[in-house]
């Protein structure tokens, strides 16, 4: 009935005796099979995107003859620029393609039964046909182009007839920046736009730091050089530094003007923090509604035999959640309602599948079902609800639990210092890109907290500290680790501030929010 | 992308070691590992380094890199060893060496000593120094080197160079 598969990082048994609110029906152990299943996934179309900026160019070689030039006038500028291309000494009369140098870039992931897997990003470089043109009787090429929406950075251009490359020439797209409002109360939402980042390691992450203090990542992976992402202001009322430092991958790189991208440079800005009006209320955001380029899921998902049909009136929500599960061509009698899990801890016992009956239900005289599944208080993401009769699965479907806060998610909003304040998250998942939560106070990064060996139940105790006013709290997606396969410079814990359009898992149907706490310290 | 360092460009011919630079000895394995490599009769062993005359100041001059910005003097350098019996060859072996920078005249490579320094533990090689033009295209910067070979005292046939190495590129950048 199960697929086999051993617990990953350590010992099963070492498990024994560990409650996750979940019985054990199966733990199958087998040998460890090969996980090379990593693969790049399609990105997901996100809302405001562009896609290529045109058709991709056939492969083209240099001219025996040698190349010329061309010029583009103005070379530099940021996506939009209108720009002449000029050259001389080419073929007469000749039709040209123009081609632009790009790239695809995708997240690479392993999805498997206990986890979804980082590997990192890949990026497949690129020409596509930016223009069409044709040299004059003399051999001369003028075109009125623009820059594309694109990635940013440098961009070869070539102009190719019959698949010879007779000329070359040259662009940098420049990155922009728009940071608004530079002024508020403490809590007061800033939003962060950036444009043209480039596609290479190095230029399409940006960091953030405030005040010194890093406080997480802006990635344009799938967004083809677009990020946006928003932070709090934090602090005391006056003025308070706010930098965009280019990142590799989420650490800030704080001399990158001496690297040799040192062309991309940073933007640091002034923040004025205007009054403390005490704690914003609580707010949580979802990433975009973005549809997943892939149905790729965690869990076991056995196929629904022939001739049974089976849904659910919803296929995600929260720890808690109603779903009415109907079902046709079963038989008649008694099923098994299960729900397929994972369970255990990345710490060195180690984890696997589990199943764990829901309710023992009777399908009627017809062969149909309809009954209502309370969906379990346990990890998030991606489950399988399955229909067993006789010990054979008749029917599976994927069932996706959502992260929730707990009675408000923070024990209190007003406390002396030293006070402890509580902060409390359900359905945190179990993959390596769900199961843990960044957390930053007052923009400083400090650490992440993790729900997998608690079934999701996750929880913050933090001493308030610091000068009495307000202190913003918040929790972000990110990826916990990055496997040793990948061949990506390292992810791992920090705050992705683009979770709502640019993080791998949207990719699967995942939607994972960010949290904004506040509390104010009274003396 | 490879590091900087990599760039330190072997055609192929360990015996390539036992000429290399001194200075850069310690700086970076040399030569690449240059397998597989082709058959050839002659080898080139390249550098590129930021040079003295550059308008726009690198942070250290002399450095291997091939990463320029316009403005740079970029110093082309290179040993040509005959692969078969290994003898460097000098100014009295060849006719003419040239570097070809994609939309530029050909631009003669000297055979002088490395530093422009004629002491007597000077390494000789072919050299030449290029100020990247403040409008030369951005990106990709191709160039080869092509060396004409003297026979019996008479220009005689020519090899020509072309430093291609997978997965690194040199570029121009503003």
């Amino acid at each position: 009935m199960h697929q086999e598969r051993a617990p990953r990082n350590g010992s099963w048994l070492r498990l024994a005796g560990i409650a996750v609110g979940a019985t054990i029906l199966a733990v199958a152990l087998a040998p460890a099979a090969a996980l090379a299943t990593a693969k790049p996934f399609a990105p997901p179309q996100v809302p405001g995107v562009a896609g290529l900026p045109g058709p991709v160019a056939a492969p083209a070689t240099p001219s025996p003859q040698g190349l010329k030039l061309l010029k583009a006038t103005p070379d530099t500028g940021p996506p939009g620029t209108p720009f002449v291309l000029s050259g001389s000494g080419l073929q007469p009369n000749t039709d040209v393609d123009i081609t632009w140098s790009t790239a695809t870039k995708q997240y690479i992931m392993d999805v498997v039964p206990d986890s979804v897997d980082f590997y990192g990003r890949k990026f497949s470089p690129m020409a596509v046909v930016l223009a069409k043109g044709r040299t004059d009787a003399s051999g001369n090429l003028s075109l009125n182009l623009k820059f594309p929406q694109d990635y940013g950075a440098l961009h070869d251009i070539y102009a190719v007839a019959g698949g010879v490359q007779l000329a070359k020439g040259g662009v940098l797209v420049d990155r922009t920046y728009a940071v608004s409002p530079l002024k508020g109360p403490v809590g007061q939402t800033i939003t962060i736009k950036l444009n043209g980042l480039g596609w290479l390691g190095y230029m399409d992450t940006v960091a953030v730091i405030w005040d010194n203090k890093y406080a997480g990542f802006l990635s344009s992976v799938t967004t083809r050089g677009q990020a946006t992402a928003t932070i709090r202001a934090a602090g005391p009322p006056g003025k308070h530094t706010l930098e965009l430092v280019p990142a590799s991958a989420t650490t800030p790189f704080l001399n990158i003007t001496q690297s040799a991208v040192g062309y991309l440079g940073l933007k640091r800005y002034t923040f004025t923090v205007t009054k403390d009006a005490g704690p914003p209320k609580t707010s949580v955001v979802w990433p975009l509604d973005i549809a997943p380029t892939s149905d790729e899921k965690t869990t076991f998902r056995t196929t629904t035999l022939a001739g049974v049909n089976a849904k659910l009136s919803s296929g995600f929500g929260p720890v808690g959640s109603k779903t009415q599960l109907t079902a046709s061509g079963l038989a008649p009698g008694a099923a098994l309602i299960q729900w397929n899990t994972a369970i255990g801890t990345r710490t060195g016992a180690g984890y696997s599948n589990s199943y764990t009956p829901l309710a023992n239900v009777t399908v009627s005289a017809a062969g149909t079902l309809d009954t209502s599944v309370t969906v379990p208080d346990d990890v998030g993401g991606w489950h399988t609800i399955e229909v067993i009769q006789g010990g054979v699965t008749k029917a599976s479907v994927a069932y996706r639990i959502d992260q929730s806060l707990y009675q408000g998610g923070i024990s209190k909003t007003r406390v002396k210092r030293g006070e402890h304040v509580l902060f409390h998250f359900k359905g945190v998942g179990f993959t390596e890109m769900d199961n843990i939560l960044a957390v930053t106070v007052d923009n400083q990064y400090i650490g992440y907290v993790c729900g997998f060996f608690s079934a999701g139940d996750t929880q913050l105790d933090l001493i308030a500290s610091g000068e009495p006013g307000t202190h913003i709290v918040d929790f972000y997606p990110t990826i916990y680790k990055q496997q040793k396969g990948g061949n990506d410079i390292w992810y791992g814990a920090t705050p992705f501030l683009t979770y709502r359009t640019d993080y791998p898992m949207l990719a699967l149907g995942y939607r994972l929010p960010a949290y904004h706490f506040a509390y104010t310290i009274v003396k | 992308m490879r590091t900087t360092k990599a760039l330190v460009v072997a055609a192929t011919a360990a015996g390539a070691l036992a000429i290399a630079a001194p200075a850069m000895a310690a700086d970076a394995p040399f030569p690449m590992n240059p397998f597989p490599g082709e058959s050839t009769d002659y080898t080139f062993n390249l550098q590129t380094l930021m040079g003295h005359g550059s308008k726009v100041k690198p942070a250290v001059y002399c450095a291997d890199s091939s990463v320029f910005k316009r403005g740079n003097q970029i110093i082309f350098r290179t040993y040509i060893v005959n692969a078969k019996t290994g003898k460097v060859m000098n100014g009295k072996d060849m006719s003419k060496v040239v570097v070809r920078v994609l939309g530029m005249p050909d631009m003669k490579m000297g055979f002088k000593p490395q530093g422009g320094n004629a002491n007597a533990e000077s390494p000789w090689l072919w050299s030449l120094a290029w100020l990247v033009p403040s409008d030369y295209p951005l990106g990709a910067f191709k160039f080869d080197i092509v060396a004409q070979l003297k026979t019996d005292g008479k220009p005689g046939k020519y090899v020509t160079y072309n430093p291609v190495i997978p997965g690194t590129e040199w570029s121009i950048t503003p």
